[in-house]
């Protein structure tokens, strides 16, 4: 079987996953009738906005991910259905917001309008890297939102608390569709996805975390229950290569940098 | 070098250099990981190496505990006298 026919396989198993158990609606599926029970907390307003930014720059992860992909049936089609499940996020968000006053409307234009001044770009250059990208992001995503799930849980917010266990779920369903694909190009080419692997974890940053306005200010909320560098180990990286049956043991060392004196004309 | 805690120390140092051009010329037992500004994929080369060189293998989610040189050299001499 080719590589682009195991994709397109793996992709209508996600898709009739997806269409048969996973699917949910913005409008019938957010207990949208506790928002009277909501606390009202401004930083788990603050939390679910900056999250809502990270999730508005939509239009850029859709367009700069198909044109990588569009050559490949079941990771282009993947990527229009990720865009259509993404986009429920950042509407979910949005409207938890305008729904329990938390914010105005043109409060969140001014936002949008903020965030749009900026645009997300690519941040590797292959497909198959960007694959182990999306394998690791989206991992990491559903453990973020898992734990702001708990969060909006223990303060009380059972709204926000759905919302984010909706999410998740997706996110989840996304990382594994990534890690598919990822055992599918290691079984064509080991060498090659092993080196990946290294550069990609290496090199690896969450989405649009320099883009969404004042983050570094809203990073001290978001960062509460968010991860170390071990919890990325423990729940994201040890996880992810040994569900592509490796260790760390078989990975290729990063290249080395060349220290100061090896340069080619010796200058520090 | 009879203290085993500075040996450690210094093959990490001497790791760091070799895996990324790292100088950690002021670490001691107490600094963070965190504070090394060193990449996830980084330290795990780096006790790749402490590992081969010591001819030990650490375990994955005792690493992911660790959070400072202390720990480290205890998951070391832990391994190293079982």
């Amino acid at each position: 079987m080719s590589f682009a026919e195991a994709v397109y396989r793996e992709y209508m198993t996600f898709f009739e996953h997806a269409e048969r158990k996973r699917r949910w609606s913005v409008f019938d599926d957010v207990p949208w009738d506790l928002i009277d029970r909501c606390p009202r907390d401004p930083e788990l307003a603050l939390i679910a906005e900056t999250f809502c930014g990270v999730e508005l720059y939509l239009p850029d992860y859709v367009s700069e991910g198909i044109q990588l992909v569009r050559a490949n049936f079941g990771q282009a089609w993947f990527m229009a259905n990720w865009g259509y499940e993404e986009s429920k996020h950042g509407l979910a968000l949005r409207e938890y917001l305008l729904r329990t006053g938390q914010r105005t409307l043109p409060q969140l234009l001014e936002y949008e309008r903020q965030l749009y001044e900026h645009r997300w770009t690519l941040p590797f250059a292959t497909p198959q890297q960007i694959t182990i990208y999306g394998a690791i992001q989206e991992l990491t995503t559903f453990h973020i939102y898992k734990k702001h799930e708990a969060l909006a849980t223990q303060r009380g917010d059972a709204l926000l608390a759905a919302i984010y266990a909706l999410i998740a779920r997706d996110e989840m369903a996304h990382s594994r569709f990534y890690e598919k694909v990822t055992t599918l190009l290691l079984d064509e080419n080991p060498d090659s996805v092993k080196a990946d692997l290294v550069y990609v974890s290496h090199h690896f940053r969450m989405p649009a975390s320099d883009l969404v306005p004042g983050y570094a200010q809203r990073s001290e909320a978001v960062r509460q229950a968010d991860g170390d560098r071990g919890t990325y180990l423990r729940e994201v990286w040890f996880p992810f290569l040994k569900r592509l049956g490796l260790t760390r043991h078989d990975l290729p060392r990063l290249p080395r940098p060349a220290r100061p004196a090896e340069t080619p004309d010796g200058a520090r | 070098m009879s203290d085993p805690d500075f040996d450690i120390l210094a093959l990490y140092r001497e790791a760091a250099l070799e895996v990324g051009n790292h100088v950690l010329e002021d670490l001691t037992l107490d600094t963070k990981l965190a504070d090394l500004t060193i990449s996830s994929v980084e330290v795990l080369e780096i006790v790749g190496y402490i590992e081969q060189r010591l001819n030990i293998r650490l375990n994955d989610e005792d690493l992911s505990r660790m959070t400072c040189m202390r720990d480290l050299v205890r998951l070391i001499e832990t391994v190293r006298t079982s």
